[in-house]
């Protein structure tokens, strides 16, 4: 079969190692570009990525884990210019230009087919199917780049088989296997949430049962007048006040009520008791106002008296002055008026200083009997006083239910009155916690039924949902199982279909001696697909692994794993008739091979571009000297050419294009 | 051993080789390889030498490569761009020393391309097909299948519909798939 489709012509300017612009013609069925490390070979490849899919994965992945992941990686270093590249291709006897222009920032693409501008994206004038299809067909079916080679058997089992199947096109199934697995955990979130309420809920109405119990206890508890009494007479008890209780028929809170009025009747009464006790204690009860009287009576007479008495003698006196001369009339005798006159005024000063000390003493005995009057009065008041208070102490006390002992001396009434308060307190604090337990037990259980009621609502509702959900989880358990199978049955399925060419191309490079075979094991195991390959020596015992098959790693050298490599990546790439590139570039797939590897490989290289066009890079001269010879036209119509990449300098390498002619030496053998 | 005789398997070799292009070679070869049968291709003269045993071919082998290098030197304009190969088709299993002779021969690359085949243990009808493996470097690539362009949901339903798997369940998460890009099932 004889490919219809090559890549014609690639023009570089501003890209990777390529500063100046370059032409390079890629008109041949076979392609061997030879160059140093470092002179462009890669850049080629990615100049032909870039141009088809305007990205260059490779750089992408690796540039992923770098701090500068923004690093320019498109543009040449050491050109003003954006990158260009053109690449001609012939695609079904058309010609197809793509022209893309840009940086990693971004790029423009132009196409055209047969010189009309197609108004198309690359992808759809190589009719393929979108960018990620051309991606893979580029990266993974057309190009093998040196590093991703063997990149493919470097995987573990479920990777390659993923990668597998992403090369084959079934990226699909691992999507929906994936959302089969999403939904699946999104279904089990849901149900482990609906699951983990339920639970909550069950320990809340757990905890509201507890403390609806304990609650119930309380009331129980709280409303025992039993223990309501028991506690009253405990408290009683406790107090040094002398009382006793009178009535036998009230008891629990009617009986502190009734006590708690009492006491605090009596405490009502108190201050006015201790204040007629304190006025009675200090009243002289001793005062005897009849004998003051007595008393005051006779000054008064004495006094009054002494008055009278002294008005006579002033009287007297007064007529004796006014009778007297100075000699007698009767005798004639002389008188000494003044001395008589001094003598009847002594005798009324006399007198009346006796009124005055009789006044003063009865004045004093007035006072006295007034001072006594009044505090008799006030005693009187005071007993009086006492009494109603007492009356009024016996009043409260007889009527009701408790009676204390009065006390008499306003000290000990105060300690009382002190002693009753603190009962009156304490028997309202019993009280308070008995009707206070008693509303708040009752509305506890009233609360918890109601919340109670709410939550085995909730549980009800939580594991209906549960329900639905198990099964939905169920369903997705099966759907996620099934797909597994059915994605690794397709997957197999597609994989079987390219063995036989694995296997032809493998034994075709025959790496090695015995291990002449080369497959792959397909199972699901832990839930995923895995792909593991197989060679496989024939002539070995057929129950041997080595017969049934054994992993390539384990027995083959580096160069044979090569091999491995790359007949799994051209088995793919030739059995895939939706890839639209028409071409087969590997990228120094040499290293690692010997001589015989390369002979083989040259010899394959031979078939393969009766197929496809072919493009080897290599940096190895001994080699690019095998593949020259091999890839020599040896038949009507072949076209080798050998591009030789060298001496780069900062405005890229320079670039050697030679036609190859079957006028060659046949000396290829003994040179090497 | 079913195998025919060292005449009928180089003649059966000849034929397919001639079906991909080559045709007899008109190099004369000393009388005492006879029995090889030597074919050319633009690209590839091949020498075809059969035996049963590894030791009746390996002091043959390197004789024969011998004269074959000898000739194109001295004929260089019949063998200008074409490479010399001497394919040794055994009968029989190598033993491992054996096996390590024929790994040395065919390491050895000078002036002709040495391949060693064993043919043995195969069955009578997969003898072409044993054959065919041993000549893949000299035929062209098998017809490889293309792979199926089939819509991969598509394949995956037809594979699904098959299983313990609710149909409506199946088709809501095929839908939900297709026209969201994920799978709804509740």
């Amino acid at each position: 079969m004889k490919p219809s489709a090559r890549l014609l012509e690639l023009e570089i300017e501003g890209f990777r190692g390529f500063a100046h612009s370059q032409t390079i013609s890629l008109d041949a069925d076979a392609v061997l570009i030879f160059g140093g490390n470092g002179t462009g070979k890669t850049s080629l490849a990615d100049a032909v990525i870039w141009a088809l899919t305007g990205s260059l994965p490779r750089l992408d992945e690796l540039l992923r884990g770098l701090r500068a992941k923004n690093e320019e990686h498109i543009s040449n270093r050491y050109s003003s210019n954006q990158a260009r590249v053109r690449l001609d291709v012939q695609l079904d006897g058309r010609l197809v230009r793509i022209e893309r222009h840009g940086s990693s920032e971004g790029s423009t693409v132009i196409t055209s087919v047969d010189g009309v501008s197609a108004q198309q994206e690359p992808w759809q004038a190589l009719q393929a199917a979108n960018l990620n299809t051309l991606q893979m067909a580029a990266t993974a079916r057309s190009l093998l780049a040196q590093d991703a080679m063997r990149g493919v058997l470097a995987e573990g089992p479920v990777e390659l088989h993923a990668q597998l199947r992403k090369i084959l096109g079934l990226h699909v199934l691992d999507k929906f296997e994936s959302a089969t697995v999403t939904a699946r955990a999104k279904i089990n979130a849901a149900l482990k949430d609906v699951h983990m309420a339920g639970e909550r809920a069950k320990d809340a109405l757990e905890q509201v049962r507890r403390q609806k119990e304990k609650a119930q206890a309380e009331q129980a508890k709280a409303n025992s007048e039993a223990d309501l009494n028991a506690r009253l007479q405990q408290t009683l008890q406790s107090t040094e006040i002398p009382f006793k209780l009178l009535s036998a028929e009230l008891s629990g809170p009617q009986l502190i009520t009734a006590i708690c009025s009492d006491l605090e009747m009596m405490v009502a009464v108190a201050p006015a008791l201790a204040q007629a006790l304190e006025v009675s204690a200090s009243t002289d009860a001793s005062v005897n106002v009849d004998a003051l009287r007595q008393s005051s009576d006779a000054a008064e007479k004495r006094f009054r008296e002494a008055s009278e008495r002294e008005q006579g003698h002033r009287q007297l006196a007064r007529a004796a002055l006014q009778l007297l001369d100075s000699c007698c009339p009767v005798c004639q005798q002389p008188i000494d008026v003044s001395q008589v006159a001094a003598k009847l005024n002594e005798q009324v000063q006399n007198s009346a200083s006796n009124v005055s000390e009789l006044q003063r003493e009865y004045n004093t005995q007035r006072g006295l009997l007034r001072s006594g009057q009044e505090q008799a009065e006030r005693r009187e008041r005071a007993v009086r006083a006492l009494e109603a208070t007492r009356s009024r102490w016996q009043q409260v006390t007889n009527a009701t239910c408790v009676t204390v002992q009065i006390a008499e001396e306003p000290a000990v009434l105060r300690d009382l009155v002190s002693k009753v308060t603190e009962l009156t307190k304490a028997l309202h604090e019993l009280y308070r916690q008995y009707a206070g337990l008693s509303n708040a037990s009752d509305l506890q259980v009233i609360q918890a039924e109601q919340t109670m009621q709410a939550l085995v609502g909730d549980i009800q509702t939580l594991w209906t949902e549960e329900l639905a959900l198990l099964a939905h989880s169920r369903q997705a358990d099966q759907l996620v199982k099934v797909t597994r199978e059915a994605t690794l049955q397709v997957t197999t399925r597609a994989l079987r279909r390219l063995e036989p060419a694995f296997a032809e191309i493998y034994e075709r490079l025959s790496p090695h001696p015995s291990f002449t075979q080369l497959g792959m094991s397909h199972k699901v195991q832990y839930g995923k697909g895995r792909t593991t390959p197989l060679v496989s020596d024939p002539y070995s015992d057929p129950h041997s692994n080595t017969n049934k098959g054994i992993h390539p790693g384990i027995v083959l050298s580096e160069g044979q794993l090569s091999i491995v490599a790359l007949s799994y990546f051209v088995a793919m790439a030739l059995t895939d008739s939706t890839n639209p590139l028409p071409f087969l570039w590997l990228d120094d797939p040499l290293q690692s091979l010997d001589t015989l590897n390369v002979l083989g490989l040259a010899d394959f290289g031979q078939r393969l571009r009766e197929n496809r066009q072919l493009i080897i890079g290599t940096h190895d001269r001994r080699f690019a000297r095998i593949l020259e010879h091999k890839l020599t036209p040896r038949n009507p119509g072949q076209k080798t050419l050998l591009i030789n990449l060298g001496a780069w300098t900062t405005d890229g390498p320079t670039v050697n294009v030679r036609t190859l002619t079957a006028d060659q030496p046949s000396s290829l053998l003994q040179a090497a | 051993m079913l195998w025919p005789s060292d005449h009928q398997t180089l003649q059966a070799a000849g034929e397919l080789l001639s079906g991909a292009g080559f045709q007899p070679s008109t190099v004369a070869l000393p009388d005492s390889f006879a029995a090889t049968k030597l074919m050319q291709s633009p690209e590839a003269l091949v020498a075809l030498v059969g035996s049963d045993v590894w030791r009746n071919a390996a002091a043959d082998v390197k004789t024969l490569a011998n004269v074959l290098a000898k000739w194109s030197l001295e004929h260089p304009e019949d063998c200008k761009s074409c490479d010399l190969y001497l394919l040794v088709l055994l009968k029989s299993k190598l033993s491992p020393e054996e096996a390590r002779q024929a790994r040395l021969l065919e390491g050895d690359i000078k002036h002709v391309r040495k391949l060693v085949r064993t043919l043995s243990v195969r069955e009578v009808p997969s003898q072409a097909d044993a054959l065919s493996e041993a000549l893949r470097p000299f035929l062209p690539l098998s017809s490889i299948p293309a792979l199926a362009s089939e819509d991969p949901l598509g394949a995956i339903e037809s594979e699904l519909s098959g299983k313990k798997l609710s149909p409506e369940l199946l088709e809501k998460a095929l839908e939900s798939f297709r026209s969201q890009g994920e799978v709804i099932l509740t």
